[in-house]
C-alpha cells in the first residue's frame, strides 16, 4: 500500500578489512549498500575487491558446470523436483576444508569431461584408421616401405572396372622400364593396386598408370599418428589389430567415466553448499567495492528500510568497533524503493516491477492496480474450468516445485487471478466454452440453452464492448482521482481538484449524452452538464497564466484532450477482443471434440480433442491476458498519475539458490 | 437459382451479405498481417538485446506487444461486421448497397492497421535500443511507441461508427 519509509545508515568500523563489517550487515539481509564517496579516490582497493570477487566468481560457474553436468547421475532428486539443503551460517563458510574439496570436486568434474572429449576424438581417429586401411588387410609388406635398392613401390587405387592385365600388357607394349602392376584386393570403390617400379625410368609407367585413373595413395599421416614400438612390423593387418585393441580400452575406459561420474554425483549436495558459499563471498567482494577503505578504518553507507532499524541496532549495537548514525535521506538522494502490500497484494507486485518501481515518496499504485488488474484479467480470459486449472495448477506448482522467489510471485499472481476467471466464467457461462451446451447436443441430442447469469458474449459482442468500455471509464476516472491525491499530498489539494474535476464534470455529461441516444431519452441533461463541463475547462485549464486572454485560450485548447481521452478509452475495448477470441476458439475446439457424436470413436476423439485443445487455447490466451492487461495498467492507468524512475531496494543478502539458512 | 450465365454467377457470389463477409476478412486480415510483421520485427529486436542481457524479458516482451494492437483491433471490427450481417446468429439478408456499406466501413481499420503497425513496430524496435542503453526508461519507450496508435485509433472509431451506426 505504500513505499517504505528509508533511513540512511553512515557506519564506521575500527578495523581497515572490511569483510567483517560487510559480512555482519550481509547477514542482517535489511541493508542496500550504496557508494560511499569521497574527495580522493582509491582505485586499486576497488581493484583487489574486484579480483577477489572473480575468483570466487570463477569457482561458482565451475561449481555450477558440474553441476549442470552431474544431473542424470544424481540418485536424488534435483532442479525443479529438489529440496533446498537446510544450512546454517557457518556452512556458507568458504574458507573451510568442506568449500575446498567441494571445488575439488569440480575440478575433477572438469577434467573427465575433458578426458571424454578426448577418447571421442581418438575414437573417431581410429575408426578411420581402420577403414582406410580395410582394403591393405593382405597386402603383407610394411606400409613405411618404399621399395628396394633399385625399385620403388607405390601403393593407390585403379576404377572399379579396370581389367589389371589390360593394363599391364598396354603398359608393357608402351614402356621400355619394368614394372609390376600387382592387385591387392578388389572393391566396390575401386581395384587397390600395389605398384613396383625401377627407380630409373620408371616415371614412364607411373604416368600411362595415372592416365588410366590411377590415384596413388599416401600413408605417411597415418604412420606419423601410430606410435610405433621399436622394431615394430606395419603391415596393414597388424596395424588394424592395434588399432582395434585400442578401441577396445577405450570402451572400457569410457565406462570407467561413467562409474567415476556416478561417484562425482554423490558430493552434489556438497557442491550446491559450496556453490553459495562462493556466490555469497562474490556478493560481499562487490559491497567491498562500494565502501571506503582508510588505514585504520572502513566507513560504510547503507538504507534500511524504517521498519528494520530495531534490527539494525540490535545487530551493530554488540560490537564495540562499530560506530553509526541513523537519518533521514536528503532531498537529493537517490533513495532505493521497497513497496510494502499485504500479502495477498504483494504478488501484483511484479506486475509494477516489470514496467518500473515508482519514485521514492511518491504513490505505490500497488493495491488499486491490483484490483483492476484482476477484474480485467478475468473479463479477458472469462472461463470457470480455465481458471479452475490456472488456479489449482499453480497452487500445486507452489507447493510441490522449487521455484526461485521471482518466479514464485507471479505463479501465486496467477493462481489469485484464476479466481477472477472463475467469477467471470460464472457469469458468462463459461465452462471451457460452450462445452456443456455442444456436449449436450452432439452427444446426446439434447438442447440446454444458455447457462450465463449475466450474458453470453458470443451473442451479445456489443455488449460486452459497451461493458469493456464501462471498466475503462472507471480505470481512468480512478487514475484521475489518485492524482488529485497525490496533489492533496503535496498540499496543493485546490490545484488537484481544479485539474481533474473539471473533466468528470465534462465526462458525465458526454455519458448522458452518449445514454440518451442510445435510451432515446431527452438529451437535455446530457448537453446541459457536458456543456457546464466545457466552461469549466475553460475556467480552469489555463490558471497557471498570467495574461487573461491566454487563461481563455489555453482553456479553450485544453478541450483538445478529449482525442487523447477517446483514443485511451477505445483502447479497452481490446478486454472485449480478447475475451471474445478466448471464447469462440473455445467453441471451436467443443465443435471438433464432439463431432463424433455418441459413438466408441466419438467418445474417443472427445477425450482426446478437448483435454489438448483447451489446454493449449488456456496457454496461449494466458500470455495475452497477461500482457495486455499488463499494458492497460502501463500505458492508460499509470498514464494519468504514475512518478516512475525508482531505484529497486536490492539488500546485502547471502545467495540462497540451493539451501534454506536455518539458524 | 441454377446459375447458367455469368453474370448469375456474379449476382450470387457478391450478395450483400457475401460483401460485408468480405469486408470482415480485410478488417481482420489487413490489420492482423501488419501487427503479425511488427510484432515479429520486434521480437527479433528484442532476442538481440535478450542475448547481451536475458534479465530485460519482462520489459521487451511489453515492447513486443504493443503493436499487436492493431490485428486486436482489426478483429473488433471483423466481430462487429459478423455481428451486423447476423453471422454469429441469423444471417440477415443485406442488400447489395448495405453490404458494400459495410465492406467499406471495414477499409479504414484495415488500412491505417497495417501501415501504423509497422510503424509502430519502428518505432518500438528503437524503443528496445533505448532500454538496452538506460534500463530504467521503459516509460518513455512505451509512450514514443504508443503515440503512433493514436492513429490506429482514430480508423478504428471511423470504422466501429459506420458499423454501428448502419439501420439494418
Amino acid at each position: 500500500m505504500s513505499i517504505s519509509r528509508m533511513m540512511k545508515l553512515s557506519l564506521v568500523s575500527a578495523d581497515s578489512g572490511a569483510e567483517d563489517i560487510i559480512k555482519k550487515l550481509t547477514w542482517l539481509r535489511c541493508a542496500h549498500i550504496t557508494r560511499t564517496s569521497a574527495d580522493e579516490e582509491n582505485p586499486d582497493q576497488a581493484a583487489d575487491a574486484e579480483n577477489r570477487r572473480l575468483i570466487y566468481e570463477r569457482d561458482a560457474t565451475a561449481l555450477n558446470t558440474a553441476l549442470m553436468g552431474l544431473r542424470n547421475y544424481r540418485e536424488d532428486k534435483a532442479g525443479l523436483f529438489g529440496r533446498p539443503i537446510k544450512a546454517t551460517r557457518a556452512d556458507l563458510d568458504v574458507d573451510s576444508e568442506r568449500y575446498g574439496k567441494a571445488v575439488g570436486y569440480s575440478a575433477d568434474y572438469a577434467a573427465l569431461r575433458a578426458r571424454e572429449a578426448e577418447i571421442s576424438a581418438e575414437r573417431t581417429r581410429l575408426r578411420q584408421q581402420i577403414e582406410s586401411l580395410k582394403p591393405w588387410q593382405n597386402f603383407d609388406v610394411s606400409l613405411d616401405s618404399r621399395g628396394t635398392a633399385l625399385t620403388e613401390l607405390t601403393l593407390g587405387v585403379l576404377p572399379p572396372s579396370s581389367d589389371i592385365d589390360v593394363i599391364s600388357a598396354e603398359i608393357a607394349a608402351g614402356c621400355d622400364s619394368e614394372f609390376a602392376l600387382l592387385p591387392v584386393s578388389r572393391e566396390p570403390g575401386g581395384v587397390y593396386v600395389s605398384v613396383i617400379t625401377m627407380k630409373d625410368g620408371g616415371l614412364a609407367v607411373t604416368d600411362e598408370l595415372t592416365r588410366r585413373g590411377f590415384a596413388k595413395l599416401e600413408f605417411s599421416s597415418l604412420l606419423a599418428d601410430i606410435n610405433t614400438q621399436d622394431g615394430e612390423n606395419n603391415l596393414p593387418s597388424l596395424i588394424t589389430d592395434r588399432a582395434k585393441a585400442a578401441l577396445e580400452a577405450l570402451d572400457e575406459e569410457e565406462e570407467s567415466l561413467s562409474d567415476k561420474f556416478k561417484a562425482l554425483a554423490a558430493h552434489c549436495r556438497e557442491m550446491e553448499l559450496a556453490y553459495d558459499a562462493a556466490m555469497t563471498r562474490a556478493a560481499e567482494c562487490a559491497s567491498e567495492k562500494l565502501v571506503l577503505k582508510t588505514e585504520k578504518t572502513t566507513v560504510v553507507t547503507a538504507w534500511v528500510p524504517y521498519l528494520a532499524v530495531p534490527a539494525v541496532k540490535a545487530g551493530l549495537d554488540s560490537d564495540p568497533a562499530v560506530w553509526y548514525t541513523l537519518s533521514d535521506p536528503s532531498e537529493d538522494d537517490n533513495v532505493p524503493v521497497k513497496l510494502l502490500n499485504q500479502p495477498a497484494v504483494k504478488p501484483f507486485e511484479s506486475v509494477v516491477g516489470l514496467y518500473s518501481l515508482p519514485a521514492y515518496g511518491s504513490f505505490d499504485p500497488t493495491f488499486i492496480m491490483s484490483i483492476f488488474f484482476f477484474v480485467i484479467f478475468g473479463f479477458m480470459l472469462g472461463d470457470v474450468l480455465y481458471g479452475l486449472l490456472l488456479t489449482v495448477g499453480c497452487l500445486i506448482m507452489l507447493k510441490l516445485l522449487n521455484i526461485s522467489a521471482g518466479v514464485k510471485n507471479l505463479v501465486k499472481l496467477f493462481a489469485i487471478c484464476g479466481v477472477s476467471s472463475i467469477i467471470c466464467g460464472v457469469l458468462f457461462g463459461s465452462y471451457f466454452g460452450d462445452l456443456p451446451q455442444q456436449l449436450m447436443k452432439n452427444m446426446f441430442g439434447a438442447d440446454i440453452g444458455g447457462t450465463h447469469l449475466w450474458f453470453d458474449m458470443v451473442n451479445d459482442p456489443i455488449l460486452f464492448l459497451i461493458v469493456s468500455m464501462a471498466i475503462g471509464v472507471i480505470h481512468i476516472m480512478t487514475g484521475m482521482g489518485i492524482k488529485i491525491y497525490m496533489s492533496a499530498k503535496e498540499g496543493r489539494l485546490l490545484d488537484g481538484i481544479l485539474d481533474v474535476v473539471p473533466w468528470y464534470v465534462f465526462f458525465v455529461g458526454l455519458g448522458l449524452l452518449g445514454a440518451s441516444s442510445a435510451f432515446g431519452i431527452s438529451s437535455a441533461p446530457g448537453k446541459a452538464v457536458a456543456g457546464a463541463g466545457a466552461v469549466f475547462l475553460i475556467l480552469t485549464q489555463g490558471r497557471g497564466e498570467k495574461n487573461p486572454i491566454m487563461k481563455v485560450l489555453k482553456g479553450v485548447m485544453s478541450l483538445y484532450d478529449t482525442v487523447s481521452y477517446i483514443s485511451d478509452l477505445l483502447s479497452y475495448s481490446r478486454i472485449m477482443a480478447l475475451g471474445l477470441a478466448s471464447a469462440v476458439i473455445a467453441q471451436v475446439v467443443n465443435l471438433f471434440g464432439t463431432m463424433g457424436g455418441n459413438t466408441v470413436v466419438g467418445w474417443l476423439m472427445f477425450l482426446l480433442i478437448i483435454p489438448l485443445g483447451h489446454v493449449v487455447n488456456l496457454v496461449i490466451n494466458l500470455l495475452g491476458t497477461f500482457v495486455h492487461d499488463s499494458r492497460l495498467q502501463y500505458i492508460e492507468f499509470f498514464g494519468k498519475f504514475y512518478e516512475d524512475g525508482g531505484t529497486p531496494f536490492v539488500p546485502a543478502a547471502p545467495v540462497t539458490k540451493y539451501t534454506e539458512i536455518t539458524e | 437459382m441454377e446459375i447458367t450465365t455469368f453474370s448469375q454467377f456474379i449476382t450470387t457470389i457478391f450478395t450483400g451479405y457475401n460483401l460485408a463477409i468480405f469486408g470482415a476478412f480485410v478488417a481482420a486480415a489487413f490489420a492482423g498481417w501488419g501487427s503479425a510483421k511488427a510484432v515479429g520485427m520486434v521480437g527479433q529486436a528484442a532476442s538481440g538485446l535478450l542475448s547481451e542481457d536475458p534479465t530485460q524479458f519482462g520489459k521487451t516482451l511489453i515492447l513486443q506487444a504493443l503493436p499487436g494492437t492493431q490485428g486486436i483491433y482489426g478483429l473488433i471490427t471483423a466481430f462487429l461486421i459478423m455481428a451486423k450481417a447476423g453471422t454469429l446468429g441469423t444471417p440477415i439478408d443485406l442488400t447489395l448497397a448495405q453490404g458494400g456499406y459495410l465492406f467499406i466501413a471495414a477499409l479504414p481499420i484495415a488500412v491505417v492497421g497495417y501501415f501504423s503497425a509497422i510503424h509502430q513496430a519502428k518505432v518500438a524496435c528503437s524503443g528496445i535500443s533505448l532500454i538496452a542503453k538506460q534500463k530504467n526508461e521503459i516509460g518513455k519507450a512505451i509512450t514514443a511507441a504508443a503515440l503512433v496508435e493514436t492513429y490506429a485509433i482514430f480508423a478504428l472509431l471511423v470504422s466501429l461508427l459506420m458499423i454501428i451506426f448502419l439501420k439494418v
